[in-house]
């Protein structure tokens, strides 16, 4: 039987060209096989003899049908890789959780205690920028999650502008034309011309404001080789995935997706307008818990490889747009979701899948965050650019700032150049680590 | 132990939170003053009137003393419309061309404190209680070519202005504007039913 997979490998390149190691092997009713060596090494090949899944030596790595290397997990760092290349890296350090979404993108998260509150603050890096977030944390389902504290707070009335209709549809222009980034989202994304209300002016924001915040690494990864995870070279004319659950196409965020996006905000800035009123009990009013119902719209804020209801793999990645189909059960630490938007390569249309609720915190913590940039913004921009003007009751009220500890002045791109080579490190290892003393076997004729 | 009560236990003690169910939360207040400001609203009225263009339209009427029927060709033009939010005043200029001779050519203005009340409707059904009030109910006319609308601005001693509109759907949003203008400029019909 390995001997029979091993020579049809033969034919194919990349980390599928190399012979599987002598051991037990399981074939499972879709004809998958495991193979497990006597060392303790496990190989998952997909029916079709591609390797699906290895873990070993402490490693545990996946990888999509062309050879391309899926996610790795190893003691000290966890990789995940979408179809274009993007890389999100997360390791544990004694200065806290670092982690990383592209070359010169990423943060750093550590506890920190201030006023007599206990917060998470990430120190981002994006480019030369660099920002601050802070989290709050508490319990949902047995897990310790992280939730979005806003940079200010404002009147209810501001809210409230936001979030009923203004009348006149403003008409507003972004000036992201030219822009690299919304011509990499060309096709995908596209924003109104006209706003009835802010929250439809807020989505486009947040959108944006997400493609343009996950360009760099998305168009990074583009425009490099694709890794291979070893030293051959991967089967480039191969599907992106072994699997049939990769979009072949995008599906675009249409109009309509968008106004269930603006619905979300509406309902936002409510929550947002009650927490603000009752600081105290943020995380239960403006959190997760809040938007975990059935047909609530999330968009992916990094890469991440899910698993589909019939065990296949395949990737979100920034910009796509999932629906929750249930709240899950009390005990669940995952949701299923539908696919109802995403790029060509990431998980299809239409599918079903699997995504850990601390998964699906960083979304919403990232849908927040940005709608707390765009509030911002608003105040700023009402009256401007087309934007009608707010009432005096709504922007006569200074915003409230947060009681936000200071800034963290540590070098966090330092520490993600240096995670960066770990994580190079570990990829270009793991099929070494893999296939060590096997000999290659010789190529079908 | 209520719900805040054990938020403030928990933060205070430094355990995290635990959150369960959605709680249910009321929309935010809408301002008292919600709507577009003064300013944003006259500068839309300026914008949309400027685009209304030159309206070309031929008017069919019949005569019921003796059914006859006769056709007249209309030119109607604004420009330069101007409406300044400090003054609470729309000033444009008006081009009016029947059959081909000039009606109108001069600059026309009307603050909005004055208007009454604005309406729109069918430029024929306008021309015909027009033609009515004038003494001349016989003149009908029964429809236009294209079709087009007519927003009117009714100010008192029954003065009123007359603004065409080849597309209906510009001429009720100059309409709504015009409105929410009158309410900011404390305009409309003073008297209280």
């Amino acid at each position: 039987m390995l001997h029979q997979v091993n020579t049809a490998r033969g034919s194919l390149s990349g980390v599928n060209h190399r012979p599987i190691p002598p051991g037990q092997v399981a074939v499972h009713p879709n004809q998958s096989l495991t193979v497990t060596t006597s060392s303790g090494r496990k190989y998952n090949l997909r029916p079709n003899g591609t390797l699906a899944s290895y873990s070993g030596h402490g490693q545990a790595a996946t990888f999509r049908g062309n050879g391309h290397l899926a996610s790795l997990h190893t003691s000290h760092v966890d990789i995940a890789r979408g179809p274009r290349g993007q890389r999100t890296i997360i390791s544990e350090r004694p200065g806290g959780r670092l982690v990383s979404t592209g070359k010169h993108s990423g943060y750093l998260e550590r506890p920190i205690s201030y006023h007599g509150h206990n917060y998470y603050q990430r120190t981002y890096v994006n480019g030369n920028q660099r920002f601050s977030r802070d989290y709050s944390r508490y319990q949902y389902h047995g897990l310790a999650l992280n939730n979005y504290v806003p940079h200010a707070t404002y009147a209810p009335a501001f809210y409230g502008w936001a979030y009923y209709p203004w009348g006149p549809h403003a008409r507003y222009g972004w000036g992201w034309e030219g822009s690299p980034w919304f011509a990499f989202y060309s096709g995908f994304f596209s924003p109104w011309d006209s706003y009835p209300d802010g929250a439809a002016w807020l989505t486009d924001f947040l959108l944006g404001q997400t493609m343009e915040d996950g360009y760099p690494a998305d168009a990074q990864a583009t425009g490099d080789d694709q890794q291979d995870a070893g030293d051959v070279t991967a089967d480039a004319n191969a599907p992106a995935s072994g699997d049939d659950v990769s979009a072949t196409a995008d599906t675009p965020i249409t109009p309509e997706i968008k106004q269930m996006i603006a619905e979300e905000v509406k309902q936002q800035l409510a929550f947002e307008n009650a927490a603000a009123a009752k600081p105290d009990q943020a995380p239960a009013l403006d959190g997760l818990p809040q938007v975990m119902v059935p047909n609530h719209l999330f968009v992916v804020d990094q890469v991440q490889n899910v698993n589909t209801s019939d065990g296949q793999s395949c990737t979100l990645s920034v910009g796509d747009v999932i629906k929750l189909v249930a709240a899950p059960p009390d005990n669940a630490t995952s949701a299923d979701l539908t696919v109802i938007s995403s790029r060509k390569g990431d998980c299809a249309a239409g599918l079903t899948v699997s995504v850990p609720l601390d998964s699906l915190q960083e979304m919403q913590n990232n849908f927040r965050a940005q709608l707390d940039s765009g509030l911002q913004a608003l105040r700023d921009q009402q009256g401007k650019g087309g934007l009608p003007a707010a009432p005096m009751e709504a922007i006569t009220p200074p915003p409230v700032p947060a009681d936000e500890p200071p800034a963290d002045n540590t070098n966090v791109q330092a520490q993600i150049d240096d995670q960066q080579q770990q994580a190079d490190q570990a990829e270009s290892t793991v099929t070494q680590t893999a296939f060590a003393s096997t000999p290659p076997v010789p190529a079908a004729h | 132990m209520n719900m805040r009560n054990l938020l403030a236990a928990c933060l205070f003690s430094g355990l995290a939170l635990t959150l369960s169910a959605q709680q249910p939360v009321p929309p935010p207040p809408m301002p008292s003053d919600s709507g577009p400001s003064l300013a944003v609203t006259m500068q839309f009225i300026q914008d949309k009137m400027n685009d209304i263009g030159k309206v070309n339209f031929v008017e069919f009427l019949q005569n019921t003393n003796d059914n006859s029927t006769f056709t007249s060709s209309w030119s109607n033009e604004v420009t330069n419309v101007v409406a300044d939010p400090n003054q609470c005043k729309i000033s444009l200029h008006w081009k009016v061309m029947k059959n081909g001779s000039s009606t109108q050519d001069r600059d026309v203005w009307f603050t909005i404190r004055d208007v009454q009340s604005i309406a729109i409707k069918p430029y024929a059904q306008y021309q015909t209680e027009l033609d009515a009030s004038l003494g001349n109910p016989n003149l009908i006319t029964t429809s236009t070519n294209p079709p087009v609308m007519a927003l009117l601005v009714y100010r008192p001693h029954n003065w009123s202005s007359l603004f065409p509109f080849a597309d209906p759907n510009l001429a009720d949003r100059v309409a709504k504007a015009l409105t929410h203008a009158v309410e900011l400029c404390g305009g409309g019909n003073k008297e209280p039913f």
